[in-house]
């Protein structure tokens, strides 16, 4: 899936909802790194973007892993979160 | 905890490594291991395969326990595990630089960039109390050998032409040890290095890493007729992420094949009752013994104080010394478990023959993903250990937890307040070190900790200090 495929899945509805994998092979990978990201982010978003903490999302070797209303994004980087979430920003602001 | 991209690298070798020692695969697979993960896309961002090759051989290498300075750069990586099972690893070697992944980064210190236009000012020659600066080709010169590197010309640039560059491990180094070789790729003089890892967590490059006990540790719990115990550093909170706290640990390592785990907060409970004592009965002061960084420190490069270090083991040592004369069993395996490069030779010198071999916190996720065990889902017993260390024992891991331990202990014992100092971080340690040598500073206890917010920002951690903190300071109060 690419990062428009994504962007247009997650557009539909005004709260997005980032679950991040915090599983032992995600972690080690490095979600804690995204986990700090995104809870900075969400303060930015003014708490319209959720960060919820999930224990696998089945993709281990592509880790880490996070889900964004749903659709998820293997091999996760805080630059690739950043550019859905401005994405998303940007359609809702063209209607 | 370092860049992350770095990081990854190293991890995804290493937990490559531990899967085929799992399977029981490695010895006829480690030489295609290369080649595979080149196939799968795996890249550590080199120029070329030939140098892919050649940086994954070093990490695999040092990855089954073998420093690369000390091989045969013409042994194969099966060659180098076959003879690795028959020799003990040396004392020393503990962190090498790869010389095969060390980018000999640019060694001049002052660099006058393009951006110098030659300007009428010409401040820098001024500045420069060397006269090292010239006007060659339209543009400032440094004379290298007149240059003393005093940064004068860098300051008074008003372009910000001139820069100043240091090689990140030379300037993470409070000791030194790190310089370039004949070739220019950078070396570390083991005779000066304490061990304490700043350097590995320094290079962009991740050309610097430790030997590891990986293999070592998968192959103790594969032998079914040895019972092995896991000795968890207070530091562990927060670092298995949000949901995993000290029952999941228990019960992923017991999954994995360990007979007990031992919070080693119930050593450094030991470590407080004693030192504590010491100061009661010691004239003059009393320096932590459980920083092995720090300690390295103090021997080498202040020996005239090193009587001053506490003659009590650290905690380590002291709870693995007490569980093993608990326990009746012949072949009990010791592992600590923490965020520490130190350990790893504090181990292999005062632990010789009791502790069995030292993991980082790194290290063992990467056991624990390898045999398919996730913390986070783990299912947890209604009950789990039964030692339950002091608030003030678990607070060894942060900078100042030591102090504030034995401080208030030796309030207990005595009714009477302690003069302390403290420094968190080599650098640190140094200049109170410095101070303390020549008189200057009068303290009974003196705590000193080789990484820079204690060891919670060792550099065998998965999570950063900061956040480790917090979590901390949530839990305990």
């Amino acid at each position: 899936m690419t990062i428009a495929d994504i962007v247009k899945k997650v557009a539909n509805g005004d709260r997005v909802i980032i679950e991040v994998c915090v599983g032992t092979a995600c972690h080690l990978m490095g979600s804690p790194q995204l986990v700090e990201f995104l809870e900075d982010l969400s303060r930015h978003f003014n708490h319209q973007v959720e960060v919820q903490f999930v224990s696998c999302l089945n993709r281990c070797h592509d880790g880490p892993c996070v889900k964004i209303n749903g659709c998820l994004l293997p091999n996760a980087t805080c630059e690739t979160i950043e550019e859905i979430l401005l994405q998303v920003v940007d359609n809702e602001r063209r209607g | 905890m370092m860049s992350s991209d770095v990081a990854k690298i190293r991890r995804r070798v290493l937990t490559e490594v531990a899967q085929l020692a799992f399977a029981g695969k490695l010895q006829q697979e480690i030489n295609s291991l290369p080649r595979r993960l080149i196939d799968a896309g795996f890249t550590t961002k080199r120029c070329c395969q030939y140098h892919e090759k050649a940086v994954l051989k070093d990490l695999i290498t040092l990855a089954i326990g073998v420093s690369p300075e000390t091989v045969d750069p013409e042994a194969t990586l099966a060659e180098i595990l076959t003879d690795s099972q028959s020799l003990q690893p040396a004392g020393d070697h503990l962190v090498s630089i790869l010389k095969s992944a060390c980018d000999a980064c640019p060694i001049d210190r002052i660099v006058v960039t393009d951006a110098c236009r030659n300007c009428a000012a010409h401040s820098c020659v001024n500045a420069c109390p060397k006269d090292a600066i010239e006007i060659v080709n339209n543009r400032a010169f440094v004379n290298r050998e007149r240059c003393v590197e005093c940064g004068l010309c860098v300051k008074s640039c008003h372009f910000g032409a001139i820069i100043e560059l240091e090689r990140p491990c030379t300037r993470a180094c409070a000791v030194s040890a790190i310089g370039p070789d004949e070739e220019g790729a950078n070396v570390i003089d083991h005779g000066k290095c304490v061990e304490c890892g700043a350097c590995i967590s320094a290079c962009p490059f991740g050309a610097i890493a430790v030997r590891s006990d990986l293999l070592k540790v998968i192959n103790m719990l594969k032998a079914k007729q040895t019972q092995v115990v896991g000795f968890i550093a207070p530091s562990y909170v927060g670092q298995f992420g949000p949901l995993v706290e000290w029952a999941a640990l228990e019960a992923g390592l017991k999954k994995l094949g360990f007979s007990a785990v031992v919070p080693v907060a119930a050593g450094a409970d030991i470590i407080i009752e004693l030192e504590a004592l010491e100061l009661v009965q010691k004239d003059g002061f009393l320096m932590n013994s459980c920083c092995p960084a720090f300690k390295n420190l103090v021997q080498r490069y202040f020996p005239e104080i090193a009587s001053h270090i506490s003659h009590t083991a650290s905690p380590m040592i002291e709870i693995v010394k007490n569980i093993r004369k608990q326990s009746a069993h012949q072949t009990l395996k010791c592992i600590f478990i923490g965020p520490c490069v130190a350990k790893k030779g504090e181990a292999l010198r005062e632990g010789k023959s009791i502790v069995d071999a030292v993991l980082t916190f790194e290290e063992l996720a990467v056991i624990l993903v390898a045999a398919g065990i996730n913390l986070a889902e783990i299912e947890v017993p209604s009950i789990g250990t039964t030692v339950r260390p002091s608030t003030a024992a678990r607070k060894f891991c942060v900078a100042g937890g030591v102090k504030q331990a034995i401080t208030e202990r030796y309030q207990q014992m005595t009714g009477q307040q302690l003069k302390t100092a403290a420094a968190a971080g080599l650098k640190e340690c140094r200049k109170l070190l410095t101070l303390l040598a020549a008189g200057k500073i009068e303290a009974d206890f003196v705590e000193g900790m080789g990484c820079e917010a204690g060891c919670i920002g060792g550099p065998g951690t998965l999570v950063d200090a900061k956040r480790a903190h917090s979590v901390l300071s949530r839990l305990i109060k």
